[in-house]
């Protein structure tokens, strides 16, 4: 009773979004912290803007 | 005038202002603040194109130059995200952030609006001249501010479109807004891109990443506000469709 199997088949998105979507998120996630980095970086005068 | 200075931008603004229309058309429906702030960011968004389709065809104006920089350079991404902020934060949070913001934005509006001119430093640096620049400001301590409101822009828009994308992809749920706030996202940050090539000296990247920019978001808009019925699952979904 208290470890009753999940038969509930998982819900995927189609196979092309289940593989792009991933490095589509990753490559946006590492160009805003890019971008916050260069920002800072030029705020504090590391970098020239 | 050319097309690329003078089109472009023109056609960036027709684009914002529609998308503006759809946006205030759904919160009319809606009564959600975000879909207001997103509608005006988009105004602001048009207002910026529309300043740089002038300076194409007709040359410098200190009137417009002082709209397109304080609605396109400095504005337009930070309104925009605030809208997003209003979506995810929580709303004590979110109203305060509004309210720094509009302080923030009338604290520009009265530097932009007072601050001294020379439309030649346009061309003096690696800057093209054929696209408007804040290198036309003279008085110091103001384009300091653009920096400080694309980062405020960029973080709560296109973070928090990612954000959302992210959410939904984990869930396996409302596959169209997925879709819609990675095109969103990308769309947010083509004006960016467009602007780094700009400032390396290729001419027309700025405007060519702003009508980029318009279209993607206004397609990323479409499709999050669009189910794709065949992927929706049999329970959960109507809880999240609240955009």
């Amino acid at each position: 009773m208290t470890s009753e199997p999940n038969n509930a088949p998982k819900k995927n998105y189609p196979q092309v979004y289940e593989k792009t979507v991933p490095i589509a998120i990753g490559i946006l996630v590492i160009i805003i912290v890019a971008m916050f980095i260069f920002t800072i970086a030029v705020g504090i005068g590391i970098v020239s803007g | 005038m050319t097309a690329v200075n003078t089109l472009l931008p023109f056609l960036s603004a027709i684009v914002s202002f529609i998308f503006a229309f759809f946006v205030f058309k759904r919160y009319a429906d809606k009564h959600s603040p975000h879909l207001f702030l997103w509608g005006l960011g988009m105004i602001f968004y048009g207002i910026g194109g529309f300043c740089e389709a002038y300076f194409g065809a007709f040359g410098w104006n200190s009137l417009v130059f002082r709209l397109w920089y304080l609605f396109g350079a400095i504005l337009v991404a930070a309104w925009l995200g605030q809208g997003t902020v209003y979506l995810l934060a929580k709303r004590n949070v979110a109203n305060g952030l509004m309210a720094l913001l509009i302080v923030g934005s009338l604290y520009a509006a009265i530097k932009v609006f007072t601050a001294q001119l020379d439309p030649t430093l346009l061309t003096t640096s690696v800057h093209t001249g054929s696209e408007l620049s804040g290198h036309a400001i003279v008085t110091p301590g103001i384009r300091t501010l653009t920096p400080i409101f694309n980062l405020y822009g960029v973080v709560t828009l296109v973070g928090g479109a990612v954000y959302s994308a992210w959410i939904f992809y984990r869930k396996r749920v409302l596959l169209h807004r997925v879709i819609g706030n990675i095109l969103i996202a990308v769309g947010a940050l083509a004006p960016a891109f467009g602007g780094a090539f700009s400032r390396f000296g290729i001419p027309g990247a700025l405007y060519i990443g702003e009508l980029l920019g318009a279209v993607l978001m206004f397609i990323g808009f479409i499709r999050a506000t669009t189910p794709m019925k065949e992927t929706l699952p049999e329970s959960g979904a109507q809880t999240m469709s609240s955009t």
